[in-house]
């Protein structure tokens, strides 16, 4: 048992997810919760909760592990997961930080740097500068040399913010101040950087694990190319776009880059891919929400990979251990609205069925009943299909999502549905633009049954005769009810008695 | 005889006419589906099943926060107008010739009758041909639908969605221009 007990830095589905890596290792999990997130499915499925006054609160978190005494804390992804000055103050009270070093999310925070290291150790990049330019005639300089169109970028962003495309010059005299200030107003660094344009690529990443004694190895490639907004939405494993030979060497150039930086923990190498060439572009020190796709195809359990590395132990499994086995995708479900621009959509869910069958793993924060609040991102689980070729993997994502059944909140649930059933989704021609263009399609056909929807709601709210003497409240689909104002040890008690 | 219903959901505006065949049939006639038929059957004062084009759907109201669930899809709704209609069209040329004094100015629509504007149907640059719905407004309980005059393109708006209208108020502004 590497470690007795572990704190759960976060929230939602990803705290459910590494409640059960620790449970599976007879490690006993403190979650922390927060006013909104009382009746959370994590706060109910930890051994002990803790309330906070918010997730990224360093110092109460800390205080809570010492005063728990938790061996080690897992921050999850997003608040604080990749925040070096957290990780450096849980060390220093003594605890073991499950993620990388400080020093590595400090690398990964700056794509300039990584781009750099990336460079060193012989990756391939994207054309472009290794230095930020400060004026317009330098940067029209290089433009030109590069060709437009090209890309400019804040060195401290991530993640599609801070990027601007310019087609030509007059663009460039235009938007090279904005982007500037757009930087220092969302990082706090102005500096900007300048790489070509890379159109329709397609966006492979690199799992690797390594541990605190120099072995790296990789889990394969995901493909993340659907996305919103640089929004993954739907991840598979592996990339139908790699033949083998450059699927190994993009894993190869990923490992490289891990050992030339001494990065350690679970981390993903990102790769933009277009006619047979990838490119570096940035390293995610932190577990991702996609892992489970690869999971699935490899078989290794990251997160408690994870917890293994952290407790100082040797990797247990060599390179020629790893192989791939079969076809994995995934569908992030939010609640959003499809129809109205992603538009959150929290509430109660007042009727949850989860899809099962072989090949079918859902991973999940939230249950009937309960009521997802405002406060936090939209992501309430995530669908993961297996199958043993992507064909069939498609054909069963097409099954599990008619069977799963969300009500009392709008979830991308009915967009899965549109994307599963197109053509070039089906044939894997995909890019990062893929949905951009299908998009207004898939609305435009969830369109119908929404007036369809309309129609019946006006039709049933007028043409009733008797007046209403119910109530709604009384007539509710059955409710969960997690008994208010009861206080969160006694939730622990509530789901060992089975209530749940 | 048919009503017109519009609703509004999450701010957007949705209208439609229905037209009783025998208890609880009706026929729909919509921009977009076309004519469908449904059946509205009430399971209980808050429940009821409509089947629209062979299709169920099961919609639970939830009046206080005008949310319906239909089958479990939660569809903000707010049934702003059910009218009973007459065909009644007004082609602003003739009818403001005819009821009122003022000099008619070319590219103006203005306002045959005071009334409420229900929902406008173009926007500004649009083009528009002959006889193409400009907008629909209400007056004394009657839907009229104002239909444009020539074609051409529509250079203003000066109402909108739920606002009131005097006689000979000026509603739209199009310029008259030759299809090619």
């Amino acid at each position: 048992m590497p470690f007795d007990k572990i704190l759960i830095a976060n929230r939602g589905e990803i705290a459910v997810r590494i409640i059960r890596a620790a449970r599976e290792l007879g490690i006993k999990t403190v979650a922390i919760y927060t006013k909104d997130d009382v009746t959370a499915l994590h706060v109910i499925l930890s051994d002990e909760a803790y309330r906070i006054s918010s997730y990224i609160n360093m110092d109460e978190i800390i205080d809570v592990a010492l005063k728990t005494k938790a061996d080690a804390i897992h921050p999850g992804y997003g608040f604080l997961a990749e925040n070096p000055v957290f990780a450096s103050k849980v060390v220093k009270e003594g605890i073991v930080f499950i993620g990388p070093e400080p020093e590595a999310m400090v690398l990964a925070g700056n794509k300039l740097e990584s781009k750099k290291s990336a460079i060193k150790a012989d990756v391939p990049v994207i054309p472009g500068t290794l230095k930020t330019i400060s004026n317009v005639k330098e940067a029209e300089k290089i433009a030109e040399e590069l060709g437009y169109p090209v890309l400019l970028k804040a060195v401290g962003g991530g993640g599609g913010i801070g990027m601007r495309i310019v087609r030509n010059r007059e663009e460039l005299q235009k938007y090279f101040r904005l982007a500037q200030q757009e930087a220092y107003e969302a990082f706090a660094i102005p500096d900007i950087y300048i790489e070509k344009y890379i159109d329709k690529p397609r966006h492979i990443e690199v799992q690797i694990l390594a541990d605190n004694y120099g072995n790296v190895i990789h889990l394969f490639e995901r493909e993340c190319s659907i996305q919103r907004r640089f929004q993954k939405l739907l991840e598979e494993a592996p990339s139908k776009a790699l033949m083998w030979d450059e699927r190994l060497e993009i894993a190869n150039d990923a490992i490289r880059l891990a050992e030339k930086i001494g990065y350690t923990n679970a981390g993903t190498v990102e790769f933009l891919y277009k006619n047979g060439k990838h490119y570096f572009i940035e390293i995610n020190a932190r577990l991702q929400v996609e892992h489970g796709v690869t999971e699935m195809v490899t078989g290794v359990d990251i997160v408690k990979a994870q917890i293994r590395i952290a407790a100082d132990k040797p990797l247990n499994l060599g390179q020629g251990q790893i192989s791939i086995k079969g076809w994995a995708i995934e569908v992030r479900i939010n609640a959003e609205d499809p129809l109205r621009n992603f538009a959150p959509s929290p509430g109660k869910i007042i009727k949850y069925h989860e899809p099962g069958g072989f090949g079918v793993r859902v991973d999940s924060g939230v249950y009937e009943g309960y009521t997802i609040p405002q406060a936090f991102n939209p992501l309430i689980s995530k669908l993961i299909v297996w199958g043993e070729n992507r064909g069939e993997a498609i054909e069963r994502l097409r099954r599990a999502l008619t069977e799963y059944i969300v009500e009392g909140v709008r979830t991308t649930i009915p967009l899965y549905k549109k994307i599963v059933e197109d053509k070039d989704f089906i044939e894997g021609n995909i890019h990062t633009k893929y949905l951009d263009e299908k998009l207004p399609r898939f609305i435009s056909e969830l369109g119908i049954e929404e007036r369809k929807r309309i129609i019946a709601a006006s039709l049933a709210f007028k043409m009733r005769k008797t007046k209403v003497k119910k109530r709604f409240s009384q007539i509710r689909y059955e409710e969960y009810k997690i008994p208010r104002n009861l206080n969160v040890w006694k939730l622990s008690t509530l789901y060992n008695n089975n209530v749940y | 005889m048919s009503r017109r219903i519009v609703a509004k959901c999450f701010n957007e505006e949705y209208s439609f006419t229905i037209e009783k065949h025998e208890e609880n049939r009706f026929l729909i006639s919509d921009e977009v589906l076309g004519k469908i038929d449904a059946e509205v059957k009430y399971l209980d004062e808050l429940r009821a099943e409509v089947v629209i084009d062979g299709k169920k759907y099961v919609v639970v109201i939830d009046e206080d926060k005008n949310i319906a669930y239909v089958n479990g899809v939660p569809t903000k709704i707010k049934v702003l107008e059910f009218l009973e209609t007459k065909a009644v069209n007004y082609e602003t040329t003739s009818s403001s010739q005819k009821n009122n004094n003022r000099e008619e100015v070319p590219g103006e629509i203005r306002a045959p009758l005071s009334g409420k504007i229900v929902s406008v149907k173009v926007s500004v640059g649009e083009r528009v041909s002959k006889g193409e719905t400009l907008l629909i407004m209400e007056s004394m309980k009657m839907l009229n639908e104002i239909k444009s005059p020539y074609d051409g393109e529509v250079k203003g708006i000066f109402v909108k969605n739920g606002v009131s209208v005097k006689k000979n108020q000026l509603l739209l502004k199009i310029e008259p221009k030759n299809t090619s």
